[in-house]
């Protein structure tokens, strides 16, 4: 028997409700799906970084992670890398660049090394070991079980990718 | 040292290119760039009277190189005032070494050079001028070369980091060229020092810090009619908000039997939007190299400027500098300069 307080909606009418919460819910998959996540080989023994280090480590004024000496390797996909670098430290792309041209007319560093490509990335970490590379999580999800085992993904200031408050959330 | 410029220069010419090969071949890695920047000027100042000059300055040419894990070379070589129309006359440059050193990386701390070097003194001379300065115009300290812009010599350096802070430390001993009072290489000189640059992050962001800075450096200079000891010291703070950067940096330098000089200069800069900024410097001290009488060398100077970024590598700057001084025998001097310089 119907419940006479029972409201229902022919479903044509909610239909537009449903598609359009379907589609914000798979948009903010896609969204966290481009994520960045900064990973590292697992014999380096870094799990958690701190924000301010890790962008000093891109930002090519230091050369260590969590007392760790150790590479810092960028993917050469041009908006994405600025992308990065500019939440991880909160500059503008215009102030990266200058950062860098600064640095290297002084002759104290230059940018990071660049890799083609996730696989690339992958078979260098692999390689070296003591790298640290970073990719968005659909790439990193998309790795053959084999690769994911021998790398760590690193949280940051204690926060992993799709957390609150994670600094390479997009 | 007792041998001239240019054998010198030609020398460490070569050894610039020996780096090249060195960082080119792929026996050697073949990590190496070339890289650097050039500029022009047109400039004119009320001095002597002469018409606005355009003077092409300066070039430079650097080559680093990564022959092994934890060892660099870094090589420069600068060209100045490739040509130069004065006053309707030409006149030719000059070609020399500007840097040459070998780096030992063992980690962030603790790092060597050996090899020619900018003597990390305060900021100014850390910066590659004109590129990286606010302005064209050297502020009168740096213009009277207390200490040496160079170090032929050894220099050990690191930072250490803690959270949002660090401290970053230089240490050097070796032959500057350039000191104050001997411009040419006829005399020898020894000198030796020490800096520290003590920054901190506010927030953690990178576009608001606090940094003080201070430096020592003690020299001894050596001729057939001169012996002398000079000491200079610098203190100095720069802060920076967004878009705000200011510095403050003041100097003294005291050599045997004279009095002792000091100058300071204050300076503030604005980024108005993005790639384009607003820049005012004061300065005051005791400017030797353009007053006539020594007794009386006091000095003042304002410096209006406007700096353009259109992109990241290409720099537009434009200056309008007043100079007066104590004595009545100097008179009020003004200038201006455009510069343009393109980092390739």
């Amino acid at each position: 028997m119907k419940n006479p307080n029972t409201v229902t909606y022919p479903l044509r009418m909610i239909a537009p409700i449903l598609c359009l919460a379907g589609a914000m819910s798979l948009g903010s998959m896609a969204a966290a799906n481009q994520d960045i996540v900064v990973v590292t080989h697992t014999d380096t023994g870094i799990t958690n970084v701190d924000k301010i280090e890790l962008g000093r480590l891109y930002l090519s004024v230091s050369r260590e992670l969590g007392g760790v000496t150790i590479k810092a390797v960028n993917q050469s996909v041009e908006g994405l890398k600025l992308d990065f670098l500019s939440a991880l430290t909160g500059m503008s792309d215009r102030d990266i660049e200058s950062h860098f041209v600064a640095l290297d007319m002084r002759g104290e560093g230059r940018w990071p090394p660049e890799v083609d490509d996730t696989e690339a990335l992958v078979k260098l970490l692999i390689k070296y070991k003591k790298a640290v590379g970073w990719m968005t999580v659909e790439e990193f999800s998309e790795l053959p079980e084999r690769a994911r085992s021998v790398l760590n993904v690193l949280s940051i200031d204690g926060k992993t990718a799709g957390e609150e408050g994670y600094v390479l959330n997009r | 040292m007792k041998t001239g410029p240019k054998r010198v220069d030609s020398g460490m010419i070569a050894l610039v290119v020996i780096v090249l090969c060195v960082g080119v071949h792929p026996v050697f890695g073949g990590d190496a760039t070339v890289g650097g920047w050039a500029g022009i000027v047109l400039a004119d100042d009320d001095k002597d009277g002469s018409l606005p000059y355009f003077d092409a300055h300066p070039w430079y040419l650097y080559v680093q190189a990564k022959p092994a894990e934890g060892w660099r070379f870094f090589g420069e070589v600068e060209a100045e005032h490739i040509f130069q129309f004065k006053a309707g006359k030409e006149g030719a440059g000059e070609f020399k070494l500007d840097r040459l050193y070998i780096e030992r990386n063992f980690n962030t701390r603790y790092n060597f050079r050996a090899g020619k070097v900018f003597l990390p003194f305060g900021y100014w001379y850390r910066l590659h001028w004109h590129f990286l300065t606010e302005t064209l115009s050297r502020p009168i300290s740096f213009n009277n070369q207390y200490v040496p812009r160079h170090n032929v010599g050894l220099q050990s350096f690191g930072t250490v980091y803690s959270g949002s802070t660090s401290l970053m430390y230089n240490f050097w001993v070796g032959n500057g060229p350039d000191v104050f009072g001997a411009n040419q290489r006829t005399v020898d000189t020894f000198g030796s020092g020490g800096s520290f640059y003590l920054n901190r992050q506010l927030g953690g962001s990178y576009r608001r810090t606090v940094e003080v800075a201070g430096g020592h450096h003690a020299q001894t200079i050596r001729s057939d009619l001169l012996r002398e000891n000079q000491r200079s010291t610098v203190l100095a703070a720069e802060v920076k908000y967004d878009g705000l950067e200011t510095r403050y940096e003041h100097y003294w330098h005291s050599f045997d039997g004279r009095e002792r000089l000091s100058t300071w200069y204050a300076n503030g800069m604005y980024w108005v939007v993005p790639n384009l900024a607003v820049n005012f410097r004061y300065e005051q001290g005791d400017d030797l190299k353009n007053t006539r009488d020594d007794a009386q060398a006091e000095a003042t100077a304002y410096s209006y400027g406007l700096i353009y970024k259109p992109e990241a590598s290409v720099l537009i700057k434009a200056e309008y500098r007043v100079d007066e001084y104590k004595n009545p025998l100097d008179p009020r001097t003004r200038q201006w300069n455009l510069f343009l310089a393109v980092k390739y």
